[in-house]
């Protein structure tokens, strides 16, 4: 049974934040008293040493955004690995869980750190926005605060009892605090985006400005939700990526075979924890591309068909490299068991699926052009591959991607069992004819958004995206039964070419900078306001950049990131190192280190 | 050894990334014009539909919708004249240029597209779902496009002319530039008093009110006995209709009535009623 | 007939199926019509 004294710690911890809830649910319920908002003129834009306050406030929101994913992500798949832990009885899944979690826990504080300085940067620098968020969100930023104190308190509690709690019962307590734990993480996350979200379709405001809704009509404005699915499925699919690059690293400067096979299998499980964090993002992408249509159709139309069209391209060579980088790592790994070769041949039709979605993707339809090009074009996209632009060729593409690189996965998981089931032929002929009909229906339902208007083109998507879907549930449904029991060939962990690991490097660098690189995107969306029809933007830098410009920015951002990262893991080895004490007689320099 | 690998590698995936953003054509998006535009006293018609040309792709944000690319009709290449007149024949048309004919309806319902745009949708362009009655167009005179009076006037006369009608909206005067003011004088909530009113409109520019001497037009004292309270409606909404004695038409601004809420109307309308013969008011 | 061919030919009737009745069910609920040919009335 639960220890008692562990029980009182609970209800404290649970009667506090009720408590702060409780006080702040007025704020929550009651309206402010309208007052049409001033707009700010170019002279309440302070100005400090000559900096420019945009790109102040940006590097320290990417960096913020960047750490913060992260920190929110790693819990999530550490308490998942270590439920798998519990239930397979295997330690090798509660001992990686736990180092998953020792060489992120540097990276709170610096998240914290990040955080504080956009918090202090946006107040110094863009007062009026502020005051105005603040009477906008009011208690809900007490809350927020708070529930910082509740992470770390949670946090620590998670690590630093990892070993006392971790048999039976204990264990099982254990993960209570990590589901805690992500409960706040997400909490935190979902305050953060209603902020962020407000500011693109504001909501419980009037024109003018004056607030006349509550918090939780602010809150829940168009597009939270949708932010809200994209960003949790984004962080699980980043923080793999990132621990993927510690794996990575460590595989390379192995000196052990024992040393190689682990940290070999910690980067499988990476990928894997970035594949399945991937896969459903472009829905969740999707969805919230579609609530800013239907919210505003100028605002959609400026990201996809205005002048942040090319950036959607930059987009589709980052998703590609990203997709081709996880299934090559995947493809590598086929050769870890002596049955991996007998799908082998397979994998260059994959190869050429992805290569080929990926050229269909990075086409693009409508671009700013002048006079000179268009002529030379011979209009205002181009004969042949301008059809290729436009969204059902995009979609058809993207969906076979997603369905193929599911596929290498598949045929990975299937290298390794081989079914012992009775009807294994018809489960085999089952699972193919399920690929078969998911390809004709996707390119099918592409092909029929070509010949119909704009709205049907639009409507196709859905029927593409449900059949991605159900190849991948069905398949892995049919394969979790026929694979029981299955006659297990031996994974030869570690034994892979170094190039492989140079995969696992590509992953979170493209991620970071693919996340910047929408993060861009997000906020020019808003064009020249702070607040999208409330709040004009009177600063001097009120225009949206070049994609050059921000593509430098981007750049350098996403190195001093992983300068951090870096240090951050050598942070977590530093810790484990340990000085032997030189024996009598020698220099310390002789001893062993 | 394997820490520089590594790092020259992600190096120079970034690199790549950077470059192929940089080769890319770069277009720098500048917010619109916060000054309001200076509009010459004598500008023609030809002049405003040059002006709404400018303003359909610039300003108004219009080309950003209004294309081939089936999002919106795409205004620059259909036959306006023959398509507004169809639509303005459509049974489903229920909006204020019903009934007008000619330069009239154009000018009525673009004016009416623009400022409520789901009055009527076009078959086939409604938000998906709500079967046409609701237009993703946002209206013009709010944000974020926020056009002005003038400007939608210009548009206006842009679209009559490529639907092959006359141009019969108001050409900018003096007046208007008088009523620009008060537009911004909107933004700032109702007036609560005639004398707040007074200075929001302008009224005591021109007239001897609140103390302010002005004599170009003529003296309130006493009107609301001379004229009766329609009579100072009638001067306040219709100036032209009757001028006073030893003064000149086309000198007082002719909008005013779409100035003015229909409370501060009644504010100033209360305050002329009862005010004295001298103009005094305590 | 050997096995993959029967697949095939299953496969490529029940995409048949599946086109026109579950699409056009997808495509009918987003309140887009199509009619039973799936071209939009």
């Amino acid at each position: 049974m639960i220890v008692h004294r562990h029980s009182v710690f609970w209800t404290l911890a649970l009667a506090l934040l009720a408590g702060l809830l409780v006080g702040l649910v007025p704020d929550l319920i009651a309206a402010a008293e309208p007052e049409a908002l001033v707009q700010p003129t170019r002279a309440d834009y302070p100005s400090i040493a000559g900096l420019s306050s945009r790109t102040v406030v940006w590097s320290l929101a990417q960096m913020h955004l960047f750490l913060a994913a992260f920190v929110l992500a790693v819990p999530l798949f550490v308490l998942c690995i270590e439920l798998a832990g519990v239930l397979t009885r295997e330690t090798r899944y509660d001992d990686m869980a736990h180092e998953f979690m020792k060489i992120s826990m540097a990276a709170y504080s610096f998240t914290a750190l990040a955080g504080g300085g956009l918090t202090i940067a946006l107040f110094l620098l863009y007062p009026n926005l502020m005051n105005f968020m603040m009477r906008v969100f009011q208690g809900q930023t007490l809350i927020y605060a708070a529930l910082f104190g509740l992470e770390s308190v949670c946090l620590y509690i998670y690590f630093y009892s990892w070993n006392a709690l971790r048999h039976g019962n204990r264990k099982w307590f254990h993960m209570s605090i990590g589901v805690m734990l992500n409960m706040v993480g997400l909490g935190l996350l979902f305050i953060a985006n209603a902020w962020t979200t407000f500011m693109m379709s504001p909501a419980g405001v009037d024109p003018s400005g004056a607030i006349t809704g509550t918090v939780w009509d602010a809150t829940h404005n168009p597009l939270w939700n949708p932010l809200n699915l994209h960003r949790f499925l984004a962080n699980i699919a980043y923080g793999g990526a990132i621990v993927g690059a510690y794996a990575a690293y460590r595989f390379l400067s192995a000196r052990t075979a024992a040393e190689r096979a682990h940290y070999d299998w910690m980067g499988y499980t990476s990928n894997i924890i970035a594949v399945v964090g991937f896969l459903p993002l472009p829905f969740a992408g999707y969805w919230l591309m579609a609530e800013i249509y239907s919210y505003s159709q100028q605002m959609g139309i400026t990201a996809m068909g205005g002048i942040l069209a090319w950036l959607f391209i930059i987009q589709a060579v980052l998703i590609g490299t990203i997709l081709l980088a996880a299934n090559y790592y995947l493809w590598c790994g086929l050769g870890r068991t002596e049955r991996g070769a007998h799908y082998a041949p397979y994998v260059k039709y994959i190869a050429v699926v992805l290569v080929g979605g990926f050229l269909v993707w990075v086409t693009p339809h409508t671009i700013i052009l002048t006079p000179q090009e268009i002529q030379t074009m011979g209009g205002t996209s181009h004969k042949f591959l301008g059809p290729l632009g436009i969204m059902p060729a995009k979609n058809i593409a993207v969906n076979l991607m997603l369905v193929f690189t599911f596929l290498s996965f598949q045929m990975f998981y299937r290298s390794s069992r081989t079914p012992t089931v009775s009807w294994a032929k018809a489960g085999n002929a089952a699972i193919v004819a399920l690929y078969i009909v998911g390809c004709l229906n996707i390119v099918a339902a592409g092909i029929y958004g070509y010949i119909t208007p704009t709205v049907y083109k639009v409507g196709a998507s859905v029927p593409q995206v449900a059949t991605t879907l159900s190849i991948i549930v069905f398949t892995a449904i049919i394969d979790g039964f026929m694979l029981r029991g299955a006659r297990k060939t031996e994974i030869n962990w570690g034994r892979m070419p170094a190039r492989s690991q140079y995969a696992l490097f590509v992953l979170p660098v493209a991620f970071t900078w693919l996340m910047a690189l929408m993060g861009y995107i997000r906020s020019s969306l808003r064009t020249n306001w702070h607040v999208y029809t409330i709040m004009k933007d009177a600063s001097p830098e009120a225009y949206i950049p070049t994609i050059g410009e921000a593509g430098n920015m981007i750049t350098l951002v996403t190195l001093s990131f992983m300068a951090l990262i870096v240090f951050i893991f050598w942070l977590s080895q530093l810790g484990a190192t340990k000085q032997q004490m030189p024996e009598a007689g020698t220099t310390v320099e002789e001893a062993a280190p | 050894m394997t820490l520089l690998k590594v790092m020259a590698f992600s190096l120079a995936i970034l690199l790549s990334y950077t470059l192929f953003a940089n080769i890319l054509p770069q277009v720098q998006s500048d917010p619109p014009a916060e000054e309001e535009p200076i509009v010459p006293d004598d500008m023609d018609v030809a002049g405003m539909i040059s002006w709404g040309e400018t303003l359909f792709s610039g300003k108004g944000t219009c080309t950003l919708c209004h294309t081939n690319m089936g999002r919106a009709p795409d205004m620059l290449a259909l036959d306006l004249g023959a398509e507004f007149a169809e639509r303005l024949a459509d049974p489903r048309y229920t909006g204020k240029a019903k009934g007008l004919e000619g330069a009239e309806a154009v000018q009525s319902y673009v004016e009416e597209s623009m400022v409520d745009p789901s009055a009527y949708v076009v078959a086939g362009f409604g938000k998906k779902g709500t079967g046409d009655t609701v237009s993703p167009m946002p209206a013009v005179n709010a944000a974020p496009i926020q056009l002005s009076d003038i400007e939608m006037n210009a548009l206006t006369a842009f679209l009559q002319s490529r639907a092959g009608v006359d141009v019969t909206v108001p050409l900018p005067t003096a007046a208007e530039d008088g009523a620009s003011a008060a537009d911004t004088g909107e933004e700032e909530g109702p007036a609560e008093t005639a004398v707040a009113a007074f200075g929001k409109f302008g009224c005591s520019v021109c007239h001897d009110l609140d103390g302010s001497g002005a004599e170009v037009g003529p003296k309130l004292g006493g009107i609301g006995a001379r004229i009766g309270r329609d009579g100072v409606r009638e001067a306040i909404l219709d100036p032209n209709a009757t001028i006073a004695k030893g003064f000149e038409p086309d000198i007082m601004p002719g909008d005013l009535g779409e100035q003015m809420r229909a409370s501060e109307l009644e504010l100033v309308l209360d305050y002329l009623m009862v005010l004295p013969e001298n103009g005094a008011r305590e | 007939m050997s096995y993959r061919w029967v697949v095939f030919a299953g496969a490529l009737v029940a995409w048949l199926v599946y086109f026109y009745v579950i699409d056009a069910a997808i495509m009918e609920g987003q309140g887009l019509p199509v009619a039973w040919h799936l071209m939009p009335k």
